[in-house]
């Protein structure tokens, strides 16, 4: 489905991005909880959300999201609109409801992104949220006490991530306890300190010295 | 072999409650992996992860500094921050925990999402916490 006709359907206001309005969007997603975007979004979304923060831009742009929809008549200020202007990233505004603004655009085609929470399978890399399932609803399981963390580590799934075994020591997450922070666990590897960067706030980056795939960035190698 | 080029190593300063600055840090690491050309499923996990730890940081810490080291095959990120610490890990991971406050739940956090978040998109995570001295959080990604 194009931004068009997200926008026609919502009957929305185009706050940015009037430029942008034929690009396609995936999938929809609806909330208020930012950290359930970054938890369960797939593909390029539509993000239809009540909250008018940079909150929101921020996660928009980690998962790189098409559009975001501000429900309820909610109306970003101009530095909100001008941050996302500089993204690249459309903000519409519609007077509807948070739910009917997801119904109507459910009906119109456009799909959510259950599908893979409910296939219990990730395609983008992330790992399968099984692992939610399997704990049940949220707060219905006691505390685990000081048993090492569960890495989340589920065997014998495809297209599956897996946290390396060990990747945390359960020494060092029994909490109090004074681990020498010099430890530096299996895996990983160390690297020198030259090529550093360092940033204050608003001190200007050097661009990156080297490419890992000079294709993708448009550059000679 | 081919010989690895020198890692890129951002620091990053992170202030408690700085809300309008907290997300720069993760903003900028993607930036940087768009800028040498890692695949973009594997940008989006980094993103992901470093946006939950540095949020984390400006909402329940006195403040600290995230790191980036970044070397073709791992990224490594390090969020280091000066206190409270969290007084017991194993709880802090379940999904829906949160001692976020009211007023920041109104911004849209709080959800108890965000280290069980981390946990699904990195490869390596380990947890370092002392009550009153602080939290260190360490993430790696492999890019393979
Ligand atoms: N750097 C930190 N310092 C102190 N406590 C922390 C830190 N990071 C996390 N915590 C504690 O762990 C809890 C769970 O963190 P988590 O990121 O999973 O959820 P949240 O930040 O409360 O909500 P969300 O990430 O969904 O917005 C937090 O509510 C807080 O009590
Ligand atoms: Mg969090």
């Amino acid at each position: 489905m194009q931004i068009r006709e997200i926008q026609a359907i919502l009957a929305a206001e185009v706050f940015t991005g009037a430029d942008k309005l034929d690009l396609e969007v995936e999938a929809g997603f609806g909330s208020d909880l930012m950290s359930d975007v970054l938890a369960f979004a797939r593909g390029r979304v539509a993000l239809l959300t009540g909250l008018t923060n940079t909150h929101v831009l921020h996660t928009a742009s980690m998962v790189d999201a098409a559009v975001v929809v501000f429900v309820r008549g909610k109306r970003p200020d101009q530095n909100l609109i001008d941050a996302a202007a500089g993204m690249g990233l459309p903000l519409l505004g519609t007077r509807l409801l948070m739910y009917d603004s997801c119904g109507r655009l459910f009906q119109a085609g456009l799909k959510g992104c259950s599908g893979e929470v409910l296939a219990e399978r990730g395609t983008d890399g992330e790992k399968p949220v099984r692992s939610t399932k399997e704990k049940g609803i949220p707060g219905d399981k006691k505390p685990a006490g000081k048993n090492p963390v569960d890495t989340g580590a589920i065997s014998g799934e495809e297209n599956c991530v897996q946290a390396a075994s060990g990747a945390i020591d359960p020494e060092s997450v029994a909490s109090g306890e004074r681990i020498p922070l010099d430890k530096i666990p299996r895996g990983w590897k160390s690297a020198g300190a030259i090529g550093r960067e360092r940033a204050s706030n608003n001190e200007a980056f050097p661009a990156p010295a080297w490419k890992v795939n000079p294709a993708a960035t448009g550059e000679p190698a | 072999m081919k010989e690895s080029p020198s890692p890129l190593e951002l620091t990053i300063p992170v202030r408690a409650r700085d809300f309008l600055a907290g997300g720069d840090g993760a903003a900028r690491v993607r930036q940087v992996l768009q800028q040498v050309g890692f695949p973009p499923a594997l940008i989006r996990r980094v993103a992901i992860a470093t946006y939950e730890v540095e949020m984390n940081m400006v909402i329940h810490s006195t403040g600290g500094e995230l790191r980036a080291e970044i070397t073709p095959e791992v990224i490594t990120i390090t969020a280091r921050d000066t206190g409270p610490g969290i007084p017991d890990i194993d709880l802090a991971m379940q999904e829906g925990y949160s001692t976020a406050p009211r007023e920041i739940q109104e911004m849209g956090f709080g959800a108890g999402m965000g280290l069980p978040n981390i946990r699904r998109c990195v490869d390596e995570l380990e947890i370092r916490s002392t009550p009153g001295q602080g939290t260190t959080v360490k993430i790696g990604i492999y890019n393979r």
